[in-house]
Parts: C-alpha cells; sequence; structure tokens
C-alpha cells in the first residue's frame, strides 16, 4: 500500500498547461515557427516569448510530456529576459514548475522555479500568481516522506486566499491537493470531503485533469474502504479522461491502482492485464526517449541558463562599459575644456601682458624719441645762436671797437673811456652767452676741457670755489653723450650755485671700462632734494637726459651737510650714441 | 719794418685791423689772407714776421693746426692769436702749439702794437686776464692704478664709507648707520674701488692701507 502511495504521489499537473481540445497539426507548428523567425529578425522578444508559449503548448498537446516543450518554454524565458518583460519571465517560471513536476526526478528543479516565481509575485503584490507558486510547491512539498502537518494548515490558508482573491480554478486544484495530503495522512473522510469539493468545481469549470485526478483520490478513497469495485468504477472514470488528454503518468498510476483493486476483489485476469498496461505505460513513460530527453534537457537548459545569465551580464557589463567609457571620455573632455580653458585665459594674459609691455615700450621708445628731438633741436638751436653772436654780433662789436680804438683821437677824453669799457663788456657778455649756449670745447676737446672752462669761468664771477678731479681713463664720448652730460654738469652747478649757498663744490668724475660715475657734491645747507627731487624744471631735465642715456641719478641731502647728487652711467651706451646732428 | 700777415675769414675784420695799424711806424700789414690755404701759399711766397691769426678759421682745428704748421715750417714767423675765444683750454693749447701771442678781438691799438713788437723781438706777450688764465692750476686729473701709491682725494661721505668697509659692515648696516640708502652707498663704493682703480674690496682695503687713507 504504501509503495503504491509513492506512485500515486507522482500525478502530473499537464492540466494546468489547459490543454486544448484541438490537436495541433504539423503545418501550425511550421507557422509558428516561421512567425519567430520573422519576428526575432525584427527583435520583437516580448512576442517571440508569446510566440515560443503557443508552441510550447501545441507540443505538448501532440506529445504529452516532452523535450520540444520544454526547449519552447526555455526560449520563451529567454526571450522574455530579452524583452525585460519580468511578468513574463516569472510566468515562464511557473509553467516551467508546472511542467516539471510532472516528473518525480525533476520536482526538485520544479520548486526552485516556483520560489523564484513566488519571490517576485510577492514581492509585487500579485496575488493569484503567489497562490499558483504556493500551490505549486505544496504540490512538491505533499509528496516528501513524511508529510509535513503544518502543510495542511498552509493550504487551507491558500485555499481561503484563492477564495479572496476568486479563483475558483486554483481553489480547485488547492482542494485536490488537500485530498492528496490527508489521503497521505490515511485520512479518507476527509480526503473524500476535499475530492468531492474539488470534483464538483472542476466539473463546473470543466477542467477534466482535474476531474480526472479527483475521481483517481475517490478511488483511492474506496480502496480505503475495502470498496474494491466502486474504486475500479473511479478509476475507470479517471481512465477515460487521461486516457483522452494522454497523461501517461496518469494512467499508469491508474492502471497500476485497478491492479490492485481487481487483485483483492480476486479477478486476477483483470489484475494481470492492468498490471500488463501498468508496465506498459510505465516503459511509456520512463524510457522513452522524450522523457530521457527532459532530464538531458534541463541540465541543458541549466546550462544555458547560464548561458542566457552570462550574455545577459556580458551585454549588461558591454552596456555598462559603454556608459563607463562615455563617463570617462566626458570627463576627459571636461578636464580638457578646462585645462584649455586655464590655459587660453593664461595665454591672453601673457599676451595683454605682452601688448601692455610692448605698448610701454612703444611710449618709452616715443618719449626718447621726442626727447632725442627735442635736445637736437635745442642743442641745434642754441650752436646757430651761438655762431650767430659770435660771428655777427662778436664780429660787429670787435669791428666797432677796432673802429673807435683807430680814431680815439677824435673822441673826447670823458666819451672814450666809459665807450671802452661798454665795449669790452659787450664783447665779453657776448663770448660769455655764447660759450654758455655752445661751448666750442666740448665738440673740439672733449667733456672735460668744456668742464674746466666752465668750471674756471664760474670760478671768476662767483664766490664757492668749484673744483674738478677726474680718475681713470676718459675715453672719447659720442657728442650726444657729452652736450647731455655737459648739460647735466651745467645745470647741477647752477643749482649747486644757486641754492646752496656751499663754500665749495666738486666735481668728481670716475671712469672706468663699463660704468661712468659722476657726483657733485657742495657743502652747503643741503634741501629737501631726496624727498622730493622731480621738483623744478631743471631737476626734470636732468632725470630725463639721464634715463635717455641709459644711468642712474640719486639726490642726498643732509641738512648742514650739504647735497651729493650722485650718477652712474654705462659706458657702453655713452661711447657708442650717434653724433648729434647739428 | 715788422712785417705782418692778417689772417681772418671775416674780411670787415681784416680791414679793421689794418686800419688800425696802418700809419704806425715799424710795422707794415704785407698780407691779407681769408682762408688756410692762403695764408700757407702767401707764407711760401713772400714770408713774413708776425702772423695775426683768428683761430676760428672757420673751425677751431683749422686754426690750432695752422699756428702748428707756421711754427713748425716758418720759425722766424710769430704767432699772435687774435680771436674772440677766451677760453682757458683753448689759449693753453694754442700756446702749446707755438703761438708767441695771445689777443682777443676787444684789444686795444696800443696792445696789438706792443704785443707784435714784443713776439718780433723774440718773447712772449700776453695780457693780464690771459696770464691769470694761463696760471690758474688745472682742475686735479688723477689716473688711478693700483699700486701707484697715489692717494686720492676722497669726499667726507667716502671716508667714511671706507672706514665701515674696512670694518666688515654690510651695505645695509653703512646704510643705517649713515642714514643713507643702499643705493648711495653702493655709488659711493664703486667710487672708492675707481678712484683707487681695484677690483674688488679686499683690494681696496690693502690699498687704502698703503696710502694711509685708513689705519
Amino acid at each position: 500500500m504504501n509503495a503504491c502511495r509513492v506512485f500515486l504521489l507522482i500525478v502530473g499537473l499537464v492540466g494546468l498547461l489547459q490543454p486544448s481540445v484541438a490537436v495541433a497539426d504539423a503545418p501550425t507548428v511550421e507557422r509558428i515557427k516561421r512567425e519567430i523567425r520573422q519576428l526575432q529578425s525584427e527583435k520583437k522578444y516580448g512576442q517571440v516569448a508569446q510566440s515560443y508559449e503557443s508552441l510550447g503548448q501545441l507540443y505538448n498537446q501532440q506529445y504529452g510530456y516532452n523535450k520540444y516543450t520544454v526547449e519552447a518554454y526555455f526560449n520563451e524565458l529567454k526571450n522574455y529576459s530579452l524583452a525585460g518583460d519580468s511578468l513574463g519571465y516569472y510566468n515562464v517560471h511557473i509553467t516551467i514548475g508546472n511542467y516539471y513536476t510532472q516528473d518525480f526526478f525533476m520536482q526538485p528543479y520544479a520548486g526552485q522555479y516556483f520560489k523564484k516565481a513566488l519571490l517576485f509575485f510577492s514581492r509585487v503584490h500579485n496575488y493569484p500568481k503567489v497562490i499558483e507558486c504556493r500551490l505549486g510547491i505544496a504540490n512538491i512539498d505533499q509528496k516528501k516522506v513524511p508529510t509535513a502537518k503544518r502543510l495542511i494548515t498552509e493550504l487551507r490558508a491558500t485555499e481561503q486566499m484563492c477564495v479572496q482573491y476568486r479563483q475558483p480554478y486554483l481553489q480547485a486544484y488547492s482542494l485536490s491537493i488537500l485530498a492528496d495530503t490527508y489521503l497521505r495522512l490515511k485520512q479518507p473522510d476527509s480526503a473524500q470531503y476535499f475530492a468531492a469539493k474539488s470534483l464538483g468545481m472542476a466539473k463546473g469549470l470543466k477542467v477534466n485533469w482535474l476531474i480526472a485526478l479527483n475521481y483517481f483520490y475517490m478511488g483511492i478513497v474506496e480502496q480505503f474502504k475495502n470498496q474494491h469495485k466502486l474504486a475500479i468504477a473511479d478509476y475507470e472514470k479517471s481512465y477515460a479522461i487521461a486516457d483522452a488528454e494522454k497523461n501517461i503518468s496518469m494512467l499508469k498510476e491508474l492502471s497500476k491502482h485497478t491492479a490492485d483493486s481487481y487483485q483483492y476483489i480476486n479477478d486476477y485476469r483483470n489484475a494481470y492485464e492492468n498490471l500488463l498496461k501498468t508496465l506498459d505505460f510505465t516503459n511509456q513513460f520512463y524510457y522513452s526517449q522524450q522523457t530521457k530527453s527532459i532530464r538531458l534537457q534541463e541540465l541543458d537548459s541549466q546550462i544555458k541558463t547560464l548561458a542566457v545569465e552570462k550574455q545577459l551580464a556580458e551585454e549588461q557589463s558591454q552596456h555598462q562599459r559603454i556608459i563607463n567609457y562615455a563617463l570617462i571620455s566626458f570627463l576627459l573632455i571636461s578636464i580638457l575644456g578646462v585645462v584649455a580653458l586655464v590655459f587660453l585665459r593664461r595665454q591672453q594674459k601673457l599676451i595683454a601682458h605682452q601688448q601692455s609691455v610692448i605698448a610701454q615700450q612703444q611710449i618709452r621708445q616715443l618719449e626718447l624719441k621726442s626727447l632725442k628731438a627735442m635736445i637736437e633741436g635745442q642743442e641745434g638751436e642754441r650752436t646757430r645762436i651761438a655762431r650767430d653772436l659770435h660771428d655777427g654780433l662778436g664780429i660787429q662789436l670787435s669791428r666797432i671797437k677796432l673802429f673807435v680804438e683807430a680814431h680815439q683821437e677824435y673822441l673826447p677824453r670823458s666819451v672814450r673811456e666809459p665807450l671802452n669799457q661798454f665795449l669790452d663788456e659787450a664783447c665779453t657778455e657776448t663770448r660769455l652767452i655764447s660759450s654758455n649756449l655752445r661751448p666750442y670745447a666740448l665738440t673740439t676737446f672733449g667733456l672735460i676741457p668744456a668742464l674746466e672752462d666752465l668750471i674756471q669761468k664760474l670760478n671768476l664771477v662767483n664766490e664757492t670755489n668749484l673744483s674738478l678731479e677726474h680718475y681713470g681713463e676718459m675715453p672719447t664720448l659720442a657728442d650726444e653723450a657729452s652736450v647731455m652730460l655737459y648739460r647735466v654738469l651745467q645745470e647741477l652747478l647752477n643749482n649747486a650755485l644757486k641754492h646752496a649757498h656751499a663754500p665749495t663744490v666738486t666735481i668728481q668724475i670716475m671712469a672706468n671700462d663699463e660704468t661712468l660715475l659722476v657726483s657733485v657734491d657742495d657743502d652747503g645747507c643741503g634741501s629737501e632734494f631726496q624727498d622730493a627731487p622731480a621738483k623744478g624744471n631743471g631737476i626734470a631735465n636732468i632725470k630725463s637726459r639721464i634715463a635717455y642715456l641709459g644711468g642712474q641719478v640719486m639726490w642726498q641731502s643732509t641738512a648742514e651737510r650739504g647735497t651729493s647728487v650722485m650718477i652712474s652711467l654705462p659706458m657702453q651706451k655713452l661711447v657708442k650714441l650717434a653724433p648729434v646732428v647739428v | 719794418m715788422i712785417r705782418v700777415l692778417i689772417a681772418d675769414d671775416h674780411n670787415v675784420f681784416v680791414e679793421g685791423i689794418e686800419s688800425l695799424i696802418s700809419g704806425t711806424t715799424g710795422i707794415e700789414v704785407t698780407g691779407r689772407c681769408y682762408d688756410v690755404p692762403s695764408v700757407v701759399a702767401s707764407l711760401t711766397k713772400s714770408p713774413v714776421d708776425v702772423v695775426l691769426l683768428d683761430i676760428s678759421f672757420p673751425q677751431i682745428d683749422d686754426g690750432l693746426n695752422l699756428c702748428e704748421q707756421i711754427a713748425r715750417t716758418h720759425t722766424q714767423t710769430k704767432v699772435i692769436a687774435l680771436t674772440m675765444h677766451d677760453e682757458a683750454s683753448l689759449i693753453k693749447r694754442m700756446v702749446k702749439k707755438g703761438a708767441k701771442g695771445y689777443l682777443l678781438k676787444n684789444t686795444t691799438r696800443s696792445e696789438l702794437i706792443q704785443a707784435i713788437h714784443t713776439v718780433y723781438g723774440e718773447k712772449q706777450y700776453f695780457n693780464e686776464a690771459i696770464t691769470h688764465i694761463l696760471l690758474t692750476e688745472q682742475p686735479k686729473s688723477k689716473r688711478a692704478m693700483a699700486g701707484t701709491g697715489s692717494k686720492p682725494n676722497l669726499t667726507p661721505r667716502e671716508s667714511e664709507v671706507l672706514t665701515l668697509i674696512a670694518q666688515g659692515l654690510t651695505t645695509q648696516q653703512m646704510a643705517n648707520q649713515l642714514f643713507v640708502s643702499v643705493k648711495a652707498v653702493e655709488f659711493h663704493r664703486s667710487s672708492l674701488l675707481m678712484k683707487f682703480g681695484v677690483s674688488n674690496t679686499a683690494l681696496l682695503i690693502k690699498s687704502a692701507m698703503e696710502t694711509q687713507c685708513i689705519d
């Protein structure tokens, strides 16, 4: 009895797939396959999956439990995952779970599929599907030995859910599982109650496989009660429906149980016949190529699933990689952009700076040019006036003087003496002015002799004692430089004589190959030169001329100690400068 | 009879001088020249005793060179510079080139005649003002050379800086102590180096000690 109970548990649930009465023919299979190819080329994965589902159902109708159906379902699974349709994907899980439940060896796998689907549907609160999954799992669980008592409670709860969510079909199914479980717990009365209830509902819903199953349970109940003839009647009802459905596992069980019953009523001939049928169905089921293939198919499918997952993962990683590349390139471009901006900005600043430097240089050049032009013009004019004075007025004065000399016997003494004096003074004055304007010695003999003349003349008319000292070898300076230095010193001496009230003024000129140092020191009263040396046009002139010669000038003034003016000039520039065009 | 040649590029002036001299006994104007080549030619043709020579003829150098040439080639001919210029540099150079007398163009008749007579008598003639210029002390000119032992004149400031350099102060310290700028101290240091004709501070101190500028 126990042994037969084990076989009894292996009951297919093919009916869950709602087999249609219509027998599919080959052209339909071909048509669906064409459709699939067409849809695949258009990459409509969702529709491909649906077509595979129809294909799987067709195969099932044609061959019962077979590997082509499983293959179709796995293709469906793959296409749903490609389409990203989670609902379809987990629905197929349930379908596969149900399909595998038919085969005892495949039930652990079936359980895995149900659990995955259950997890998903619980999360999305799809209760009808949750019920379906729970029933699937319960159906597998109740076949395990020993039967867990909690299963009854769970199944009752599931049945209540079916009522709550108005799922009569699932309710009928759960009732039938309950009946089966009670049978396993050897409570035929409860089993009979539930089987009858399920049978009633199944008949109402016209679910053939469930009707067959319930008749089968009813038969087993009768067998428990030793009503073997009634049992055989039930088995035959069930057999008729299962035969129509080509449910071989069901047929196998039915034949076996029928044989049992015949054995009890000592009808050995029928018992033998039915045992032969059982053997036949068993062989058909277990040793048919299809069954073997399905077992291999699962392993194959697992590999395929892994391949699909791998493919998905690869696609995802590739996708991720592309995104990463895009991000990295974006980042790089941004960095480059920023760098370029910074670089451009710096370049712009640099250019602006260079432009301002150039502009300043140009301004400086212009200043120097205008200074040079001014100085040249000034010097030229001075030279011209000096020559006019010297050669024109000077000569005329001399001529008058000579004339007076030549005719002095005609002039009274009172006129002659003052006249001579006035003429002498006029001549001296003319020479002085001329010499001031353009000391001839400067161009003829150089800076030092010209300065010597200047000092000698200034010493004649001033109380201050001027002295000139020079050290080192003085090279011949360019005319321009000599004139400028002469003017600077002239101005400095004038300032010292005018403002310093100094007993002595010393001019020092020190030369070596690189530098010319000039200093004018007085021991006068000193002044505020240090703070405001730019005051007065004379000092501005000095500064601009020294700057023109590339030198530097410093004023150092101390009260009661006098003033020092220190000028340093690069020798190179003084010698190289072009001579003044006069 | 003293033969006189007047050389000046202004003919009015030549005429004026001639009118001044003419009529003077013992002096005769035998030539009038208005440019350098004619002076040389005239002297070669008919030598004279005295040349009254303008220096700006028309350039300064013309007068100087001509004076030198006459002194060299016509040793009997005496040159008196007769010019508008009264600068020491020119007077000294003219005398160096061989001029025996130096007159300014606002000279008097008596002075002119006296000068001609003086130089003709193998003497030099310079009036009081010119003599004063000639005797004025030349500005001190020193050619600094290390080891010559010549002692340069130092300004008070330079002496102070030299002493502080010898004491080993830095430029900044010296500037602080003397209440002057760093640049000023640097200037004084440079001027000291140049005055002693040395290239660095160590040599400066050695040189200064040798010449007893510092102890």
